[in-house]
């Protein structure tokens, strides 16, 4: 017996055969294990997934991308002109801050310290190629929507830029002048931006335990900075 | 935020959108050029020529397109230029290699695996065509236009390509196979 050929069963795939061609798939087994072979095969096809681009594709991209003008530089995004995020980006610090401070290695020599700043200082996360100015004005946006996998990456980014940032100025307060400063006016005014972005925080999510701890201690130590300063200027006047 | 949105502001070159974009579907547009050009660097080489391309023409991109269709057909037409320019008729008739089990399986991996390596080795033109109607979905039509030949020969190509595969293929895809293809 002849069988079909391959083309005729290639094209039967996606196509009805002639009466002539059903009858003979009718009686032969081979050609029609044949056909059904081939109808895997255009599904196995068809259900073929995307394909991840090889690693450090977009590292190589970007440049190119900010060469042919495409994207934006993140130097004047726009941070400064946006107040309100600026308190934002300030209670993220002081949040971070406060999960950092458990195990922030102030002491040079207490162990595992050194650890910490290396791995503090490697970001490897997918928004390793923006700076922190960039992705917070892109996240200004009122509709902007991370999805819960972005977001982690981004707190875990943001982590890392703020302990590298901290190390830095502890590093450079220590060598410049010798301690870090204890400016009573200083840390009045920073207070005042943290109070800012607290009761911010809290109008958001007003039943949130967290916020509102937060905003009470806020609102305690920014008193008792005040009184501290208020008594200072008493004794200097007499 | 809204796809539109992602766009205008990847139009106006803001980082973030840009790469949101790029993070949705770089995955298939590097998938149709890989199994297009049939080989990795060429293939990054040209999804990131076709993201140039498509970022540039963001700003005539028309809104009530869908973003994913545009840059899939952008970066097919990149992936066809490029192996012209290059012209380049590499002869991918060799066996496939034997580390790899002949066995028929039911695992999706191995099948895709398996799948993956017989297109590398499928001529040029016929590969191109097969990826484009059995993997992309293309119609004989439109594959025609981007190709430059009729949809009969489209269908030509269509046929001597899924017999290439089968044969390459053999012993890997029987008809008990299918139940694997569909879990």
């Amino acid at each position: 017996m002849n069988h079909l050929s391959p083309d005729t069963l290639a094209r039967l795939v996606d196509e009805s055969p002639s009466t002539e061609e059903r009858g003979h798939l009718n009686r032969c087994r081979i050609c029609r294990e044949e056909l059904d072979a081939l109808r895997t095969q255009r599904l196995a096809l068809s259900h073929l997934p995307p394909l991840r681009p090889p690693a450090g594709d977009w590292d190589r991209l970007e440049p190119r991308l900010r060469t042919e003008g495409l994207l934006r530089n993140p130097a004047g995004s726009g941070l400064v002109a946006r107040p309100w995020l600026q308190a934002a980006a300030a209670i993220l610090l002081i949040v971070t801050g406060v999960g950092l401070g458990a195990w922030l290695p102030f002491d040079r020599d207490r162990p595992g310290g050194g650890q910490a700043i290396a791995t503090a200082s490697s970001p490897t996360g997918g928004f390793s190629g923006e700076t922190p100015a960039s992705i917070l004005t892109a996240m200004a946006e009122p509709d902007r929507e991370l999805t819960l996998e972005e977001a982690g990456e981004l707190v875990q980014l943001i982590e890392r830029w703020y302990l590298q940032a901290l190390l830095e100025y502890r590093e450079r307060a220590e060598v410049e002048r010798g301690f870090a400063p204890e400016d009573p006016l200083t840390r009045f005014a920073a207070l005042e931006t943290l109070m800012a972005a607290s009761q911010a925080a809290v109008r958001e999510l007003p039943a949130d335990p967290f916020l509102n701890g937060l905003l009470v201690n806020m609102h305690a130590e920014r008193e008792a900075t005040l009184r501290g300063i208020q008594a200072s200027y008493t004794r200097d006047w007499y | 935020m809204t796809e539109q949105r992602l766009i205008e502001r990847a139009a106006q070159g803001d980082p973030l959108a840009v790469r949101t974009l790029y993070e949705r579907h770089a995955p298939r547009v590097f998938a149709v050029v890989r199994r297009i050009v049939g080989d990795d660097h060429r293939a990054e080489d040209c999804a990131q020529e076709a993201w140039i391309n498509a970022l540039r023409g963001l700003s005539g991109f028309r809104r009530d397109a869908r973003f994913g269709t545009w840059i899939h057909r952008i970066a097919v037409n990149q992936a066809l230029q490029m192996q012209r320019r290059a012209g380049t008729r590499r002869d991918r008739e060799s066996e496939l290699s034997e580390n790899l089990s002949v066995a028929p399986t039911r695992r999706d991996v191995l099948l895709e695996d398996r799948i993956a390596e017989a297109l590398d080795r499928v001529p040029e033109r016929m590969r191109q065509v097969l990826v484009l109607h059995d993997v992309e979905g293309y119609t004989h039509q439109e594959i025609g236009e981007l190709l430059a030949v009729s949809p009969g020969t489209s269908k030509s190509q269509l046929f001597k390509a899924r017999g290439r595969m089968r044969e390459l293929l053999h012993g890997t895809i029987t008809t008990e196979s299918k139940e694997g293809v569909e879990a």
